[in-house]
């Protein structure tokens, strides 16, 4: 499957969701700031709702799921910009509605009845991208080794791509559903070594959660396990939801299997913010948005000293 | 048949049998209410203006309820709620 070729755009619509922009707001600042840094905007529009997250919501109603969904884009595409959703689930819920928009005429005609009452239409014809498009197709990792001032020589990152951000592909347009290296790219390029370890594409856990906490602990131990065995010093991820699983609630779900572990977890914007020398931003917002310290991994690298 | 769609089916029989998880009403319900997932409280906005991030404004409720109003997703969020943790045997 080839991956789609993307328009250039120096400004994008930044599709919010719910949970960075409220719960996770360092997020969105590290990854606004490096942005800004490559000369990238992220412009908000009001109009946007829930995604809806695509976890729960479409078991609960997927017409509704669509429908929603289907709103945003048509928001979206008013704006006349290509659409970037920072988060993996908001992002998954964008791409697939779009495509199924594009190739499927009868949902296509069923949902844009209901968003005619409101003066709306979605036609399926804006780009929507996750963060991983922007800078690894659009930027370009050119442009981004230029503005690495203080490469990450020394450490070792694991990286987590969930499953929301690669699935379906058709959709998603990633670069391979099975073994996807764009973060991988990104983590050689700020002077790191990419750690390569058993079951990457595995999930977080975090999704059963509701249904069943003790497994979904099971599932993200196993992960973090794999993880340290492969000589990781920290993960290096997107996804809001997987970092609240595997960096918020580390403790409780390795807590059966060994008190002392502690494995640092990075969102793709604080490690690119690091190298890019704009460690202010990763730096004050760690105790309050890291429970697992960073502190180490920060000495690693002589920030602090 | 895709294996997402066996797995859409399932969760729409826990739905209809009564199993849902609370989370995924309560998630549904906050969607309907709200247009968000969570309940935004004055701290987090704060946060966010002493970030120096932008207001996301409000999301345009009344326009997503016409819009929900005639699929009966209300309707059946309400239902849904009302018999759950019963019905296995459906």
């Amino acid at each position: 499957m080839g991956v789609l070729k993307v328009s250039k755009s120096i400004e994008y619509t930044y599709f919010p969701g719910c949970t960075i922009p409220f719960r996770l707001p360092h997020f969105e600042l590290t990854m606004r700031e490096v942005l800004k840094n490559l000369n990238v905007e992220l412009i908000t529009d009001e109009g946007h709702t829930c995604c809806p997250e695509p976890t729960t919501f479409p078991g609960v109603d997927i017409e509704a799921w669509f429908t929603i969904g289907a709103r945003n884009i048509a928001v979206s595409e008013s704006s006349r910009r290509d659409t970037v959703a920072l988060c993996s689930g908001c992002f998954h819920t964008l791409s697939v509605v779009k495509h199924t928009l594009k190739t499927d005429s009868n949902l296509r005609d069923r949902v844009n009845k209901r968003l005619k009452k409101a003066g709306m239409e979605a036609t399926g014809e804006v780009t929507v991208k996750n963060i991983l498009h922007v800078l690894h197709e659009d930027v370009g990792l050119d442009l981004i080794a230029k503005k690495i001032t203080h490469p990450l020589n020394g450490l070792s990152l694991a990286s987590h791509y969930g499953c929301h951000l690669v699935r379906p592909i058709e959709a998603t347009h990633m670069d391979d559903a099975e073994n996807p290296r764009w973060m991988e790219d990104l983590v050689k390029l700020v002077g790191a070594k990419p750690v390569e370890y058993r079951d990457k594409m595995a999930c977080c856990g975090a999704p059963i959660g509701p249904s069943d906490e003790s497994k979904s602990f099971k599932l993200t131990a196993q992960k973090l396990q794999k993880i340290r065995e492969a000589g990781a010093d920290a993960i290096v991820l997107i996804c809001p939801t997987c970092y609240t699983q595997l960096e918020t609630q580390q403790r409780k779900a390795v807590e059966h299997l060994d008190p002392e572990f502690s494995m640092p977890v990075l969102y793709l914007g604080e490690m690119l913010a690091l190298a890019m020398g704009q460690t202010d931003l990763v730096v004050s917002n760690a105790r309050r948005y890291h429970r697992v310290k960073i502190e180490p991994l920060l000495e690693k690298i002589g920030v602090g000293e | 048949v895709k294996i997402p769609e066996i797995l859409v089916l399932a969760k729409v029989r826990g739905l209809l049998s009564g199993n849902t998880p609370q989370t995924a009403l309560d998630r549904a319900r906050a969607i309907l209410s709200e247009g968000r997932t969570i309940l935004v409280s004055e701290p987090m906005l704060k946060t966010r203006e002493k970030m120096g991030l932008p207001s996301l404004g409000t999301p345009p409720i009344e326009q997503l309820g016409k819009i929900l109003k005639e699929l009966g997703t209300i309707e059946r969020v309400e239902s849904a709620e009302s018999s759950y943790g019963g019905a296995e045997s459906e």
